[in-house]
């Protein structure tokens, strides 16, 4: 009789759990009164539309209005509309983790003890001002028609037959770009970029062109995000392959947080509460096919588990003190200076 | 007692008084706001701000990537400069100099691309010939050869932006064409000269201020030309000065104060442009618009008008016709592919009824250009009335400042702008941004409008209302503006035009929620909907073409006074 008390017991727990609470009724009836919030990200447009249109309709009362944009653009859009006094965007999401750890610091994010954010794993970072709501890993892909024997690892790709065949999500615009830059940097040293450069890469600012680029055969290797290959392959019907390179790679954590000074900081918190719930987690996985973080989440089609991957560690306070003379090595080695 | 009359006489004509001192400083306040202001602060932005330094100056020279960049830009120029000359200087001959038949058709077609956006001019010369263009596919998979053709390259920008500017040399060289005695090619027919050797001897010399005129024109413009660079130039990595200060400014971290030297060398090179064209048309007037009847033009029948109706025919079908129906079977399909393309309407139904950005894009543009209009209308009015009647001292001032923004390019304005009001709470990010850049683009515009109007009716109607007793403002409102009506709604047109296009400033001042509609279609189109961006694009071409057309046919205005 004591295991079904027990077992009574916990299925009581698990109702109060699920039951919301008197505080989180309340932020729902006061973000429904601010009836909007607006949400800046690198999520690609088809992907944030679908966002948006799942959020509405769980919350039709709550409309998610949305900009999408490279890292660069959207952390200098925010940042101008700081320094204006005229904040517009409620929850910011993109991929560079040390201009979050920056903002932080700076009072540039809201603090919120998100009850989502304890299903999140305290090593990623980010606590009570942001968390990973999605991650993406670097990976070499390759177009299948062009390229016999797939490359493997980040050496191959200095084989002279990818002379003028490489295209990369330029890091000076993408925060996970600029991470892989320089975990490759610090790992294989500078001069495995020099050597690259010898190759001629060409810098893309999105993920879909990379993606293109390589599927149409212009380019043969494209060094891309996971999600957005893993896309054109197997949406598209693309003649594109993944491999994730044999030296390691690096998996960054995409941070969401609510901005510090937000017109609708209600609707932003429940809006921030959804992207992190396991449901929001759920369109992550399978309609974002992206990877989840979320503790017990569950797996995404074609990428592996971030525990499967070998990476590469990136010190984010480190990158976030180098950043401008990282990026000045990278433009001069390509000559983009 | 005398000299007291005089001085009441004077009063009552109108020109004086307490009104007229008011306006004239309100408009040079308004004016410096506008134009000094934000002009002065970028050059202090240049100089380093805070403590002065030429260091941004020296990076133009110094650093790699800018030198090459500024390179590309005068390559670019000069190579659309002489395209544009090289093909709208015959066009302009042929259409007005030969009996080539529906002379007036090839007129308005050769002008349209005037009131398309470059931006759309651009994307639908991708759809022809850029890398996944319809002529690579025909090429690669129907006849297995590599065409070489590729748009996207600098060759590419400087092909179209040349297409582009052919409808301003066209233009320019056609209003020279038109100004001209044509005794003198009379004689030279007369005397046993052949059609071409009078064209060579007698009417190109003759039409040589008109040209220069119009190639200094183009110059300057394709050096401050944003908009075919960035579709067809930055994607690829190939920039010129101006895509190359949007990319420093909206990526984190920004280089505000060598995108402000550049605004600044962008500027001295317009200045200098456009001081040489005055200089040419002051000097060696080409205008002889004169009191003496004159002869009928002389236009060239035979062989000549035959081969006119070829090339006329050839040019507007391949560079007009052609690229607006190749974007409007691109806004057609499901996705961008010529190889084995799918078609439904989708796009159109998304971009008009549930793409949120889509919409506001739509009505910003339409709210933005209906209020600046306007606005330029009633300021230029203003403005060129204290200047053409108006005796107070200060009207020389008004005068220089209502035409200084001519020099300046709009990138440069926006970098200005950006730097002047982006603490001023409020401001930045508002659609109020956005209106002050197009009213301060448009002011030159606006006010040589009025001028020309004001021109035309005689002062003694004024002078007549003064003395019967009506005060200033009263006789602006009930005689000047009833009579420059007409006149001022032709230049609302043009400005609505313009303003429904704009692209260069409003892409550095957009803000969320203020998006125009040719950033929406820039946005979509870079991200990978380029179907969707030529649906918008569609969008905006009909609009402006359903404008023109109520305009046109409720006025009878020709299309030609509307450029």
């Amino acid at each position: 009789m004591r295991w079904k008390l027990l077992l009574g017991l916990l299925v009581l727990s698990v109702a109060a759990a699920q039951l919301p609470s008197q505080a989180q009724t309340d932020l729902i009836a006061s973000a429904e009164k601010e009836g909007v919030v607006i949400l800046y990200s690198t999520l690609p447009s088809e992907f944030a539309a679908i966002v948006a249109e799942r959020f509405n309709q769980a919350y039709p009362k709550i409309k998610v209005e949305w900009i999408r944009g490279s890292t660069s653009s959207m952390v200098q859009r925010y940042l101008t509309e700081v320094q204006a006094r005229r904040v517009q965007v409620d929850v910011i999401s993109h991929n560079d983790v040390g201009i979050f750890q920056e903002w932080a610091k700076t009072g540039l994010l809201r603090r919120y003890q998100s009850p989502e954010a304890r299903f999140y794993p305290a090593g990623l970072g980010g606590g009570e001002y942001w968390t990973p709501f999605r991650a993406i890993s670097t990976v070499i892909s390759y177009n299948t028609r062009h390229v016999a024997a797939r490359p493997t690892s980040m050496k191959d790709l200095l084989d002279p037959k990818y002379k003028g065949r490489i295209s990369m999500l330029d890091p000076r615009t993408a925060g996970d770009a600029l991470a892989f830059y320089y975990a490759i940097r610090n790992t294989l040293g500078v001069e495995y970029w020099r050597r690259m450069a010898q190759q001629g890469v060409e810098f893309q600012t999105s993920v879909g062109r990379v993606a293109d680029q390589v599927s149409a055969g212009e380019k043969w290797i494209g060094l891309n995000a996971d999600y957005r290959v893993v896309f054109s392959r197997d949406v598209e019907g693309a003649p594109i392959g993944v491999v994730w390179p044999a030296e390691g790679t690096v998996a960054i954590p995409t941070p969401v947080a609510i901005t510090a000074r937000g017109p609708h900081m209600n609707a932003a918190k429940v809006l921030y509460d959804w992207l992190l719930s396991n449901r929001g987690q759920q369109i992550v996985i399978k309609d974002l096919k992206q990877l989840s973080v979320r503790v017990g989440a569950g797996k995404t089609a074609g990428i592996p588990p971030i525990q499967a991957m070998k990476l590469l560690r990136v010190d984010f306070d480190a990158l976030n003190k180098e950043r401008n003379d990282v990026l000045k090595e990278f433009s001069e080695i390509f000559g983009l200076r | 007692m005398i000299r007291r009359q005089a001085e009441a006489g004077t009063k009552a004509t109108g020109r004086g008084g307490g009104v007229e001192v008011t306006i004239t400083s309100t408009a040079v306040v308004v004016l410096s706001l506008l134009i000094l202001l934000p002009l002065g602060v970028l050059l202090a932005a240049s100089l380093g701000g805070k403590s002065l330094t030429l260091h941004y100056f020296s990076q133009i020279f110094l650093r790699h990537q800018i030198r090459s960049v500024t390179l590309n830009t005068i390559l670019v120029a000069l190579g659309s400069t002489s395209l544009a000359i090289f093909i709208g200087v015959p066009l302009a001959w042929l259409v007005h100099r030969t009996r080539v038949l529906f002379s007036s058709l090839w007129d308005s077609l050769i002008i349209l691309p005037f009131f398309v956006s470059p931006v759309i001019i651009a994307l639908s010369w991708l759809a022809i010939a850029g890398k996944r263009g319809l002529l690579y596919v025909v090429a690669t998979r129907g006849v297995g050869v590599q065409t070489g053709v590729n748009v996207e390259s600098l060759a590419g920008i400087i092909g179209v932006m040349g297409l582009y500017y052919t409808a301003y040399m066209y233009l320019y060289t056609s209003i020279g064409l038109r100004n001209m005695d044509p005794a003198l090619e009379e004689a030279s027919y007369t005397s046993g000269a052949s059609t071409l050797r009078t064209a060579w001897r007698v009417t190109l010399p003759l039409a040589t201020p008109a040209i220069l005129a119009g190639a200094l024109l183009v110059f300057t413009s394709s050096v401050s030309h944003f908009s075919i660079p960035l579709i067809l130039g930055r994607p690829n990595g190939i920039n010129v000065l101006t895509t190359r200060i949007y990319e420093m400014l909206i990526h984190y971290p920004p280089e505000f104060n060598l995108a402000a030297a550049i605004s600044m060398v962008l500027l001295l090179i317009t200045a200098t442009g456009v001081a040489a064209q005055r200089l040419i048309t002051r000097n060696r007037s080409f205008i002889t618009i004169g009191g003496k009847a004159r002869g009928e033009e002389t236009r060239r029948a035979g062989w000549v008008s035959k081969v006119a109706f070829l090339i006329c025919a050839l040019y507007s079908l391949v560079f007009v016709i052609v690229p607006f129906v190749m974007l409007t079977v691109v806004s057609l399909m499901r996705y961008y592919t010529f190889d084995g393309p799918t078609f439904s309407l989708d796009n159109y139904a998304q971009a008009l009824l549930r793409h949120p950005i889509t919409l506001r894009g739509i009505r910003n543009s339409v709210l933005l250009a209906t209020l600046g209009a306007s606005a330029t209308v009633l300021l230029g009015s203003i403005v060129a009335y204290v200047v053409v009647r108006g005796r107070s001292r200060g009207k020389v001032v008004v005068d220089f400042l209502s035409a200084a923004p001519v020099v300046i390019p709009a990138t440069a304005l926006a970098v200005a702008l950006l730097a002047t009001w982006i603490r001023v709470p409020f401001l930045y990010g508002s659609l109020g941004i956005l209106l002050i850049a197009y009213c301060t683009l448009y002011i030159p515009y606006g006010t040589r409008a009025a001028n020309a109007n004001l021109m035309q009716i005689d002062a003694d109607l004024e002078a007549a209302s003064r003395t019967s007793g009506a005060s200033w403002a009263y006789t602006f409102r009930r005689i000047v503006v009833p009579l420059m009506r007409p006149g001022m709604s032709v230049a609302w047109i043009v400005l609505f035009v313009g303003m429904i296009k704009e692209i260069s400033a409003s892409i550095l001042l957009y803000g969320f929620g203020t998006e125009t509609m040719s950033v929406v279609l820039y946005e979509l189109w870079y991200e990978g909907s380029f179907t969707l961006a030529a649906s918008l694009a569609i969008i905006q071409g009909a609009l402006i073409a359903a404008v023109l057309a109520t305009f046109v046919f409720a006025t009878g205005t020709r299309l030609r006074s509307l450029t």
